[in-house]
Order: C-alpha cells, then structure tokens, then sequence
C-alpha cells in the first residue's frame, strides 16, 4: 500500500454516495424540490393495471375445480 | 446494590476452570429442585458470569457456562410458568439477554481471529427471539454467515420473527411498522410441532399472552360490532389455552365480557398488552410445551452443547 | 541553540500567518513535492522539542493558539517521519494530525474559519485511507473497523461542537460561519461511517441533533448533493428499521432531487452509479409502500437490479407467494448483504395476500353478484398461491400456509386494506355489495400513509 496510490487502489465501498458533478444552478436558494421529477418513476396507481398472467390465469383455473 | 459495590478482590475471582466446575455442580445436582431454588440459581449463575466480566476472561470456559446459563434460563422461564412459586420473570429476562449479548460479543470475535464456535447457531436463533421486535438483530442475522444464517434453529427464529410481526402491536416506545402479519394460528400450529425444540419452545411461551391479547384484538376489530359472542370452545381451540379456566382469567384480566354463550369479544376496549395501572397477567405456557419438556432431564436438556475447545485455530492465537 | 529555518520551513511559516492554510495539507497527491523538500529540510532537527520551540517562535495568533501550534508541529512531524510507500507506517502520523487539525476547529473564539475547508479536503483523504487500512485489518492486528472508527470519533467531536444558534436569527447559507455551513457534510460523513462499519444506530443520535444545531433558513438553501446525501442516508436508515413510508419518502426525495440536480450531468458515470445506490433501497421501499415502478424506470437505469425489482413488483402484484420465495432465494446473498432480505419477507406477503384475494373476488364473487367468500375457497387459493415448497427453506416454506387465511383475512381488514368483516365462526368474509374493486380493496399507499404517519421531525427536511 503506498501513500499516494491508495485512492486508486480503494476498492469501491457500493453504497457509500459519491461526489458528483452538480448543474450550476444547482445549489441555489431558488431551486425547491420538484415534485414533478419522478412521476414516471412510480405509477399512480397500481391497481389501474390488472395482471393478467399465467398464474393468474392457472389460479382461475385450480378454483374453478373448488368452486362452490 | 451490586453496581455501588466495590469491586471484589483478586482473591475472591475464581477462575474459569472453577466456574465451569461450579456450574457443573449446579447442573448435576440443583437445578432438579427447581422452582424452588430459582432465586438461588439466579444468583449463582449471575456471580458466575460476573467473575467472567470481573477476569475480562472470554474464553472457551466463558463460551461453555454462558451457553449452558442460557438454556438454565430458558429452562427455568416455562418450570416458573407451571408453578405457584414466586419469582421475578424479568430478572430471569435480563440476565438471559446479558448472558446472550455476552455470546454474541464473543462468537463475532472468535469468528474474527478465524474460528468458529460449534453452538453458535443455536444461541444466535435465542438472540433473535430476545428482542423479537427489534429490526437491528434482523441485520444482525443477515450478516451472519451463510451456514449460521440456514440452520434451522436461526431459520426458525426467523420464521417466529415474522410470524410476530403484526403492525397492531402497541406498546410504550414501540415505532409501529408497515404491512406486518398478525399469524397467531401459525404461532400455535409451529410451537406444538417437535422441530421447535423444548428450549426454544419455552422461550416462545413468554410471548404467549401477548399473542393471546393480539389475536383477540385481531378478531375483535374484524368482525361485526354485532357479532354474537363466540364460544368458549372456539377461542380455548383457537389460542391454545389449557382449559376453559385460563380463558375466564385472561378475559377478566382484559375485562372482555363473558356470558353464558360465550365470549363478547367486540368488548375489548384495550389496545396495548399492557395495563399500566395493573400487574402484568402471570405468564402462561402450554401442555404440548409440557409434554416436550418430558421427553429429556434437565441435565440433558442443559449439556447438549458441543464442548467450546478449540474454537479459535491455533495458527491465529496471539 | 535555535534551529536554523530553513527556506521551505519560511515559507510554510509565511504563508500560516497570512491565514492561508493549504500548505498544511497531508494529501501527497497533491502537497507531496512541498512535504518532500520539508522533509529534507527537516532531517536535521533532531528532537520533538526543537520543534515545538520553532513553532512556537513564530508567535502564531500572538502564541495564544495552543491547539493550532499542535497541528502545525503535528504537520511538520509528519513531513519529517512520512513514508510515502507505507500508509500502515504512516498512519499514526496522519491521524495524529487530522486529530489535532479537528481538535483547533472547536474552540470558536479562535479563527477557525479558514480551517474549515482544509478540514473538509483532510476528511476526504482520511476516510479511503482508513477503510484501507480496515480492510488489512488481520493482517496488521488491528480490531474491525478500527480506522474508521477512530475518525468517526474525531469527526463526533466536531459535530458536536457545532452549536445552536439560539438568540440569533435564521440565515442563508452564505451569510454562515463556515462551520455552520459544514453540518450537513459532517452529519453525511459520519452517517456514513456507521453505516459502514455496521453501527447504523448511531446514526440515530446524528439525525435528531441536525435540526436543532441548524441555523439556517430552509433545508433547502444547503448544497444540493449534501442533501441529497443526507436524505439518501435517513432513508437507508428508515428502511434499516423496517419503516418502510418513511423510507419511501427520503429516499424517493434523494432521488428526485438528483435528477434534478444533475439534468445536464445525467451522463456522468458518478451520477449513474449515485442513482443505483438510491435506487437500490428505493425500489425495494415503494413496493412495500404499496408502488408500482413503471417499466420505463427500467429502460432509463437499465440495471439488472431494477429489472429485478420490476418482476418482484410483478409477482406482488399477481398474488404468488410460490414465486416471491423463489424469487428471494434467487437473490437471497444480494439481499441479505444490503439488509434487505428479511423485511421484504415480512412485509411483502400482506400485499401479495391482498393482491390474492382481491383477484379470487374479481374472478368468483363478481360474476356470480355476491358479497361473501368463504375461508376454504380462499385457503385453495392460498394453496395454489404457494405451490411446491420442496427445495425451499424454513423462512421460505414453514411461515405461510393455506390455514393462515383467517388471520391474513383480519390483519388486511385491521389495517384498512381490505373493507370487509370477518366471520370466524362461519369461516366467511362478508364485503360491501358493490362492483367497484376499488371500493372494497383502497389504495395500498393511502391506507399506509394513514396508518403508519411520516417521521414529523423531518417534516423541516420538505421545506
């Protein structure tokens, strides 16, 4: 291990955050969180879109055999 | 009183090799007088453990008398829960998480000088259900490794864990969390089953008024404000009581009303386990948990460990 | 006698009195040809005591800064002795100085604004150092997390002293002192570290004391990426402690606010990775919190993990408790080393139950106009549900069972997830008369965010 080529050679600890380079703007007072950014991150709803998959499809089909 | 003393001296520390030999005598021919001789043991095993801590001495001596106090513990919380006799549930309680931090410390350090303590498994699977609320032994237990984290004793801890985690319980400094399972059924199937050891077994029972409490709530806040009272018969098979008799004295203890039908269980008004202003209700335990206890003495149940020789390579001793 | 300054030591001097303190950097990497033509310079001086007496001569702040005498004969020391091909042989000489460098930022009738920064660039040198060093730590006989530790423990120490400003008034970050504006940072590095060297409660004591020593205006005037950071780490922390709304909300905040802050920088390999490292507990967070990822987010970071976590959202979703355990087996080392196994097996199973038992409702009550189910019909579905449990652990095979479903049944209805009521006796579940699925079953997140309220003492954090 030698003083100045430690840097390089720390194996990168994953979840520690990095330094990393910000818009310019960035750090300004005018700049709130947005809360516009991440819509398309998460649905707004996830009971909008039913699942319509093969173990759903088997589900209906076991039950059917138990139905009452 | 024994925080002000003075610490003892030199002279009056016995060294590890009499204290496992105190132990043995203690193993071999008093803990067959239990409940009566609780409140000895306690002290013993206690002063044992602290002339341990007094030597700052965490060798395999300390590894075997903390391991074999643990299961006396645990062995003494369901013999204590059958009995009239009287005794402080939660001293026993401490001293057992003490004699199980004392472990833990220890196991992380012989794992890392390299080795590897042979009983380690079972005693991390107690650790879990120590504090069964509390997330940090859940990442404890994640990074232990992988063959500690697949044993079925630490699996089954973990199984308990979750199967406890319902998001109703409330207490005093307890942080409520998201989306937890109340699964008191499950509960009761797995404790009867003999994969769920004696030891582990009675450890379980502590929380079983608890469970009981959770699962009245549970149902009393699902059903119907007009729902008839539910037969005792039902709720005796459902909680696992012993008899009916426990049942009336766990109802009266929660003033949930009772009457001829049966048990009004829309009545409960309590939403924590505990009553501040009442003492707690005596802990309970279970016939098939009894029974479990039968089928070994309590010198067996204490010396199943595997010795603690040898634990650390030779290679890495310093 | 008085040792003879030599010209690198004069001019190391001058520059300490006109208040700049660059030169007293230990990073070689970019002070290394100053602190080699010192060391030179230094040979000659034979004992600790000519160096003190130097140091002292220069009357440094009328020779009233004690503490800055020591960090300056701690620095000199170094140059002296310094090994530049041995960080072990040098360690004692750089954390005796980053020590004594922290010990003069915490008296504040002295000037230590200007230290500020060169504490700031030192910290960034010492914490790779140390974790190097960690990571040796059998080889050199050290105790796990030792360095790392120790440098927690000095930055404690300027945490701490950073004091409330109770009389005076808010301010923006500009108008500062220097240390006021490094609280987020030093709170970020030693969160950090705990989480690190495995003491994530510790943490615990730094969030709570953040808002109390803040003296500025809004959360939001501090810089963009210590925000970040800050919330990045809270909502690690959360997710550590299983409060999983809580988590959701700081970490998808961290999120947000990286990309906005980084529009034009999105490329960036730092950037990249920086949103992994969010994303990692972010994706877990929302699909305990009842949110579905989009399927674009996979196509922006088109990691494995986030397709990973798509499928899991997926099989919450569809109501297979047999593939969520084969899924978490799947991923099982992954998960266990992130912290995150066992509370997506805790947490997960409520939702796929609801997603279970609500498709049963869809697919049997619906079409027939009736209101009820009963709890055999359910327990087939729940039996199906898990399949084979061969091959499969405890935690994955001997929790969940078809006989659960009276209780899954009530827990849903307890927390609101489900409105109906339960019928133990007749083994029944009774719902509204409705045909609007999302009457009977309401939004997963509502129900949480009613149930299990945010963390009001970060509520500053939002503004």
């Amino acid at each position: 291990m030698s003083l100045e080529k430690q840097q390089q050679n720390t194996l990168e600890e994953d979840d520690e955050f990095e330094d990393f380079p910000v818009d310019t703007w960035a750090d300004s007072e005018t700049v709130k969180e947005a809360p516009d950014v991440p819509t398309n991150l998460w649905k707004e709803d996830w009971d909008d879109v039913e699942v319509d998959d093969d173990f759903t499809k088997e589900l209906k089909a076991e039950l059917e055999k138990h139905k009452q | 009183p024994a925080a002000a003393a003075a610490p003892p001296l030199p002279s009056d520390v016995r060294p590890p090799q009499v204290l496992v030999k105190t132990l043995d005598y203690i193993v071999n021919n008093i803990i067959s007088k239990l409940p009566d001789c609780e409140g000895f043991l306690w002290d013993r095993m206690r002063s044992i453990r602290q002339d341990f801590t007094y030597q700052n001495y965490s060798g395999p001596e300390a590894v075997d008398c903390n391991e074999r106090i643990v299961r006396v513990h645990l062995l003494i919380l369901h013999v204590m829960a059958t009995s009239d006799v009287e005794y402080s549930r939660q001293q026993e309680l401490e001293q057992l998480h003490k004699a199980l931090i004392t472990l833990s410390e220890i196991y992380d350090e012989v794992r890392a000088s390299g080795g590897q303590s042979p009983n380690e498994a079972e005693f991390r699977a107690y650790s879990l259900l120590s504090r069964v609320r509390d997330p940090e032994y859940d990442r404890m237990a994640q990074s232990l490794p992988q063959s500690i984290f697949d044993d079925d004793m630490v699996q089954l801890a973990l199984c308990f864990r979750r199967i406890l985690s319902n998001s109703t319980y409330s207490e005093r400094g307890h942080i409520k969390t998201e989306n937890g399972v109340n699964l008191y059924k499950r509960f009761f199937e797995l404790i009867k089953l003999d994969v769920v050891p004696f030891l582990m077994s009675s450890f379980l029972e502590v929380h079983l008024n608890e469970v009981r409490f959770y699962a009245v709530k549970s149902l009393s806040h699902s059903i119907n404000k007009k729902h008839k009272p539910v037969l005792f018969d039902f709720l005796r098979t459902e909680l696992m009581f012993n008899n009916d008799d426990e049942l009336i004295k766990f109802c009266e203890y929660y003033s949930i009303e009772q009457n001829q039908e049966g048990v009004k269980l829309t009545s409960l008004s309590h939403h924590s386990h505990t009553i501040p202003e009442k003492s707690p209700l005596k802990q309970s335990y279970l016939e098939v948990v009894n029974q479990k206890l039968f089928k070994s003495s309590p010198k067996e149940l204490i010396d199943c460990g595997k010795p603690n020789i040898d634990t650390i390579p030779f290679s890495s001793t310093k | 006698m008085k040792p003879v300054v030599g010209s690198q030591l004069s001019q190391l001097f001058d520059s300490l009195m006109t208040g700049n303190f660059a030169c007293l950097s230990v990073n070689l990497n970019q002070n290394g040809r100053f602190v080699a033509e010192l060391q030179a310079e230094l040979q000659n001086i034979r004992t600790d005591k000519e160096l003190e007496a130097m140091v002292e001569n220069q009357k440094f702040e009328k020779g009233k800064w004690t503490r800055f005498n020591i960090l300056v004969v701690s620095y000199l020391k170094f140059c002296q002795n310094v090994n530049p091909w041995s960080v072990w042989e040098s360690s004692d000489l750089i954390f005796n100085y980053y020590q004594d460098l922290t010990n003069c930022l915490l008296n504040d009738s002295f000037p230590v604004d200007p230290l500020v920064t060169l504490f700031q660039d030192t910290t960034e040198y010492v914490i790779p150092l140390a974790r190097e060093l960690d990571s040796n730590y059998r080889e050199l006989g050290t105790r796990q997390h030792q360095f790392l530790a120790h440098v927690s423990s000095v930055i404690t120490k300027l945490f701490n002293s950073i004091k409330p400003r109770y009389e005076e008034p808010a301010l923006r970050f500009d108008e500062l002192p220097r240390k006021q504006q490094i609280l987020l940072y030093t709170a970020n590095r030693l969160n950090s570290i705990y989480m690190q060297i495995d003491s994530p409660a510790s943490c615990a004591n730094i969030f709570k004391n953040v808002k109390p020593k803040s003296a500025i205006q809004n959360f939001s005037q501090y810089p963009g990426r210590e925000r970040i950071e800050y919330r990045y780490l809270l909502g690690r922390y959360y997710m550590l402690n299983h409060r999983v709304s809580n988590a959701f909300h700081q970490l998808n905040s961290a999120f947000a606010l990286l990309i906005k802050c980084s529009a034009q920088t999105a490329g960036n390999a730092a950037v990249q990775r920086n949103k992994q490292r969010i994303l990692r507990y972010l994706l877990p967070a929302g699909i305990l919190f009842g949110k579905m990822p989009t399927p674009e987010i996979c196509q922006l970071h088109g990691r494995e993990m986030a397709q990973k976590y798509l499928a899991l959202s997926h099989i919450v979703k569809s109501g297979s408790l047999h593939r969520f355990h084969v899924w978490l087996a799947q991923n099982e080392h992954e998960l266990r080393r992130k912290g995150l196994l066992l509370v997506l097996l805790e947490k997960c199973p409520l939702l796929i139950y609801r997603s279970l038992i609500r498709r049963v409702i869809i697919d049997f009550c619906f079409p027939s106009d009736t209101n009820k189910i009963s709890y055999s019909f359910l327990a087939n579905g729940v039996q199906f549900s898990l399949g084979s449990l061969q091959g499969l652990k405890p935690i994955y095979s001997a929790i969940h069972a078809p006989e659960n479903v009276a209780n899954v049944l009530e827990s849903l209805v307890n927390l609101g997830l489900f409105k109906a009521n339960c019928f133990p006796l007749s083994e029944q579940c009774v719902f509204p008369k409705t045909d609007k699925i999302d009457y009977i079953f309401p939004s997963v997140n509502e129900r949480l965010v009613a149930f299990f309220p945010l963390n009001s003492d970060d509520f500053w954090l939002d503004n």
